[in-house]
């Protein structure tokens, strides 16, 4: 506190105040001014002469009962303080910063500050303290500007953002029209008879236009993602069917070159969860695909694990493990950039685009999980993402344990340890005693011993390909061959069945074959089926074609809504491929049309159809059903965009495929939505192409009538041909059968075998092969012959022809063959 | 501490309704639109336990304008708003809209003017209601955590005594919640209760 009285301190203090860059008005208890500084000389062009005494209405006549003037009151009198902000006060007080502004009127911005001066024994006096505050006000004025140009930038910037998307978009569909047309028709040509070199040059072309595709797919993928348009599904999904899935698709790559797939899935990884499961499985593709790319010998594993569920949330862990080759710590750090591989010369080594892990990295990251690789060159990476899903309420479809398979003995003979393991896991969610062996030699090592223990094993699981210098085959050869163990049954596991050695098999007397990998499901079935334990039309073989080929057989008109002209003759190849016969509509309305006159088992529907659109016509064919029937309509639309899936759902579609439509997805989605054929599917044993009509009660050892694998074979040589040459077969069989019967009376044994021959030969070639080895019999008939014993052969080829014969006509009655 | 029955606390609400009219109509004419303050709710509490009221309505980061006051019983008054809404409430008092996230400068300002106009308003009303010469100082902003700010973490702080006041300020269809603070220190508390025991005594 300065002393007013100190003598020495006042001229200083007046020079101070006097010196103050800002103005200092000091108002006595009347509103006199008793001190004017310097600045508000300069600033109001009024010297301190005539300001002082001087009350500010008598200075400023036009600032009587402005707030500034209230505000001196309301000090003086209450000795309340105030300010009064430029913002809402521009200039209260006349004032100017040069002669200029005065001249043009141009005021001073000012902030002020009114306080009152308590120094009893004086009465109070009021301080005003002016501001200039012209720069700062400009600046901020300037500082709006610029963020309203940010903010017209940004909305510009959207806009182009939105414009780039819909063109993409757009162009999308542009594009994929005619790939699917390429991409189809590549398919079909693979699927006819081809010469090597016409193979070879079309799998190339099928392949570049595959790899065309990814990128498409994955460029418009990124796109989309880094627009921020990425919207993750929310719905319930078989974890266990979506990895069994992906593994089947990564299969046959891994088999080509020689390297091990497998999955393991740790028993708490709850069965139904809640995400997105074609985004998961875009990742675990991706992954597994550059996996299997990079590896040329070992194995590639998928290991699944999650941790504890809380909350309805579980965090689910996967690791891709591969003994590839490798990459530096340098490479590690730049692989999760666009465009960017290990390094440059894999990608003239390996192919590749180098999005798929940048899109997954998003992907992971949009499920609130994250993505790290551990990589030794020249040993293996081990790519890990974590992903939080919700676990469903309720489960969905729950395989029943098999109560059936229970403390069952079994035996795996697996060569790889990973392979061992997958099974063990599988078979002791069954509650079967398992052992595992790596070779043959222990394997029949085994077997003996827990015979000779009187704990015999039930089954044997093997696979195909063994170290130890015995392979299944042969194995199965061995077991069957020693009294003490050929009562084990036996299942035979392969990478890739081919056609062909079902009959090997058979032979070895093997009773059921899968093939790698082997889905939960089919694993199943067919060890309920081998052990007898289904309610069985037995084939003596039970294998993967088998069950899923039931599967493929469709009854069913389809109608195909489809205006383009080649999509139309992709899918009509497809569906005729997969045994279904389809009518076409061209658009809209000639779908409402077909559908009043007959009813369809489903309708594909193209969403982009001229005159009456997809979602039009199905909004009309939902109204005129009115909720009694409803036949399943399935989009195909070129679209892959965001929204489509809902807008096709909104309209009263079932479901919707993307196109371009592969022959797979096409039999998903058939196997999905057309009704099921009589036949049950899931513990599916009969093979339709060795149907054993009544076999049940036949003695097991009479071999079934007709060979699947020829018959297979004729079938796709044939095609619509087959049946009318199954007709000529038995036709002409009736006929030669006549005349046999004709000639044996007369020992006419040269006519005898001369037919016997013909006969024997087109048995054979439409898999009749017991029927052919019956014929045979009658080619050896000799004048040393005895009648009885002739006749006696006639009968055997009738008999086992009349087993043929019943066969084949249900085979025929059973198959659509897309008569028109 | 100072507890008021129904009628006494209508007393003081209706008073301080009469204060926050003239700061109404002041702050009506420097923005040629319509501004309505009403105090709905009055009462005497702790710092804590304003503190807690006021994150109650999920305003943990407030600003505000305190002004110190003295004379017979001394402190400081304050002018609470939420955080975001004072920037809401600044912006359209004044009429302008920012592309920014932030009070500026001069924006900031403008805030401490219309705390410092309500808050001096109130102080008045409190004087010409107690009889009493009270003088205050000029404002100054804060902003933060309310717990900073309103304090109650202090040994000395806890024999303040709050008058607590909510406050709906309205303009041009929108009504923002404010809170008006008086929080008198503790040694001024006896002087307080006469004044006020002398107030009450009439009504």
């Amino acid at each position: 506190m300065i002393a007013h009285s100190s003598e020495p301190m006042a001229p200083l203090l007046g020079a101070v105040l006097h010196a103050c860059e800002m103005g200092m008005i000091v108002l006595d208890g009347a509103q006199r001014i008793v001190l004017w500084n310097e600045w508000m000389a300069k600033a109001a062009a009024i010297p301190p002469a005539q300001a002082l005494g001087a009350t500010l209405d008598e200075l400023f006549p036009h600032m009587t009962g402005t707030r500034a003037h209230q505000a001196v009151q309301n000090a003086l009198q209450h000795g309340m303080a105030a300010i009064l902000s430029q913002t809402l006060h521009k200039a209260p007080f006349p004032l100017y910063r040069n002669a200029a502004e005065q001249q043009e009127g141009t005021r001073m911005q000012q902030m002020v500050i009114i306080k009152p001066i308590d120094l009893p024994p004086l009465p109070r006096h009021c301080l005003v303290q002016i501001t200039d505050v012209t720069s700062g006000a400009l600046r901020e004025q300037l500082l709006r500007k610029q963020a309203q140009a940010m903010q017209e930038l940004a909305e510009e910037c959207r806009k182009a953002a939105n414009a780039k998307s819909a063109f993409l978009a757009n162009m999308s569909h542009e594009i994929r029209t005619p790939m699917n047309g390429v991409l189809g028709m590549l398919s079909l040509v693979l699927s006819t008879p081809l010469d090597p070199e016409q193979q070879q040059y079309v799998e190339t072309a099928h392949s570049c236009g595959d790899m065309l595709l990814t990128l498409l797919n994955d460029i418009l993928d990124l796109s989309k993602i880094e627009a921020g348009r990425l919207v993750l599904e929310h719905i319930p999904f078989d974890m266990r069917l979506l990895t069994e899935d992906v593994i089947d698709l990564m299969a046959e790559r891994a088999y080509k070159k020689g390297v091990e797939l497998a999955c393991l899935m740790s028993p708490e990884v709850p069965r139904t969860v809640c995400g997105d499961p074609t985004r998961l499985r875009q990742i675990l593709t991706n992954l597994l695909s550059d996996a299997i790319k990079f590896t040329e010998q070992g194995e590639v594993v998928l290991r699944v694990t999650c941790t504890t569920p809380e909350d309805n949330d579980v965090i689910l862990q996967c690791a891709v493990c591969d003994t590839g080759i490798g990459m530096s710590p340098e490479a590690q750090s730049h692989i999760f950039e666009a465009f960017t591989q290990a390094d440059g010369s894999t990608t003239r080594k390996y192919g590749g685009t180098g999005l798929g892990l940048t899109i997954t990295r998003h992907l992971v990251t949009a499920m609130q999980g994250s993505l790290t690789v551990e990589s030794t060159p020249g040993q293996g990476s081990i790519f890990r993402f974590t992903a939080r899903l919700g676990v469903a309420a309720s489960p969905a479809t729950v395989s029943p344990v098999a109560t059936s398979l229970q403390g069952r003995r079994i035996l795996v003979v697996a060569s790889h340890a990973i392979t061992r393991q997958v099974l063990q896991r599988l078979l002791a969610t069954w509650g079967m005693q398992y052992c595992g062996v790596a070779d043959g030699p222990e394997a029949l090592h085994e077997l003996c011993v827990a015979a000779a223990a009187g704990t015999p094993y039930e089954l044997a699981l093997c696979d195909a390909h063994l170290s130890g210098g015995m392979d299944g085959l042969q194995l199965a050869h061995a077991v069957k061959a020693m009294p003490a163990t050929a009562g084990v049954r036996l299942i035979l596991v392969t990478p890739f069945g081919q056609r062909g050695d079902g009959a090997a098999a058979r032979a070895a007397g093997i009773q059921g074959y899968l093939t790698k990998p082997v889905r939960q499901s089919q694993l199943h079935a067919c060890l309920l089926t081998v052990l007898g334990l289904q309610d069985a039309q037995t084939g003596p073989l039970v294998t993967r074609h088998t069950l899923e080929e039931a599967r493929a057989k469709r009854r069913g008109h389809i109608l195909l809504a489809e205006d383009n002209a080649v999509n139309q003759k992709v899918a009509l190849g497809m569906l005729k491929k997969l045994g279904c016969h389809a009518d076409v509509a061209q658009n809209g309305h000639e779908v409402i049309a077909a559908l009043q006159r007959q009813s369809y088992a489903l309708v594909l529907m193209d969403c982009q159809m001229p005159e009456l659109d997809g979602f039009a016509t199905t909004s009309l064919v939902r109204q005129a059903e009115g909720g009694e029937r409803h036949t399943p309509i399935l989009a195909m639309t070129a679209n892959a965009m965001q929204g489509d899936r809902e807008r096709c759902l909104a309209a009263g579609m079932d479901d919707y495929l993307s196109k371009p439509i592969t022959l797979d997805v096409l039999r998903e989605a058939l196997e999905r939505w057309l009704p099921e054929d009589p036949i049950a599917l899931d513990h599916m044993l009969a093979n339709p192409s060795d149907p054993v009509p009544a076999a049940i009660s036949h003695p097991s050892d009479l071999p079934a009538p007709l060979d699947g694998a020829v018959l297979d074979t004729l079938r796709e040589l044939l095609e619509e041909a087959f049946s009318e040459t199954m007709e000529m077969f038995m036709h002409d069989m009736a006929a030669h059968l006549e005349e046999i019967r004709e000639a044996l009376p007369r020992k006419d044994y040269l006519t005898v075998c001369t037919i016997a021959h013909t006969m024997k030969g087109s048995s054979s070639n439409i898999g009749a092969l017991h029927l052919a080895t019956r014929c045979a019999q009658l080619m050896h008939l000799q004048a040393t012959t005895p009648p009885a014993q002739a006749n006696q052969y006639c009968t055997e080829v009738e008999l086992e022809y009349a087993r043929v014969q019943e066969a084949l006509a249900e085979l025929c009655s059973r198959t659509p063959l897309g008569v028109a | 501490m100072i507890s008021l029955t129904e009628l006494q606390r209508d007393a003081f609400t209706e008073l301080l309704n009469i204060g926050m009219g003239r700061a109404a109509a002041a702050l009506s004419e420097m923005v040629s639109e319509e501004v309505m303050l009403s105090v709905p709710f009055v009462d005497f509490m702790s710092r804590h336990d304003a503190s807690a009221l006021i994150q109650e309505k999920g305003s943990e980061r407030i600003m505000a304008v305190s002004q110190a006051f003295s004379g017979l019983f001394w402190g400081d008054t304050m002018l609470v708003f939420p955080e975001t809404k004072s920037l809401e409430l600044v912006r359209s008092f004044i009429q302008e809209s920012f592309p920014l996230e932030d009070m500026t400068e001069m924006e900031q300002e403008a805030f401490m003017e219309i705390g410092n106009i309500i808050l001096n308003s109130c102080i008045g009303s409190i004087a010409n209601m107690l009889h009493q010469e009270v003088s205050s100082s000029l404002p100054s902003l804060w902003r933060g955590a309310c717990t900073d700010i309103l304090g109650g973490q202090h040994a000395s702080d806890t024999d303040d005594v709050v008058m607590f006041l909510r406050m709906d300020f309205s303009l041009q269809e929108r009504s923002i919640d404010g809170y008006v603070m008086f929080i008198i220190d503790g040694n001024a508390i006896a002087a307080l209760q006469a004044s006020i025991d002398e107030f009450l005594s009439h009504v």
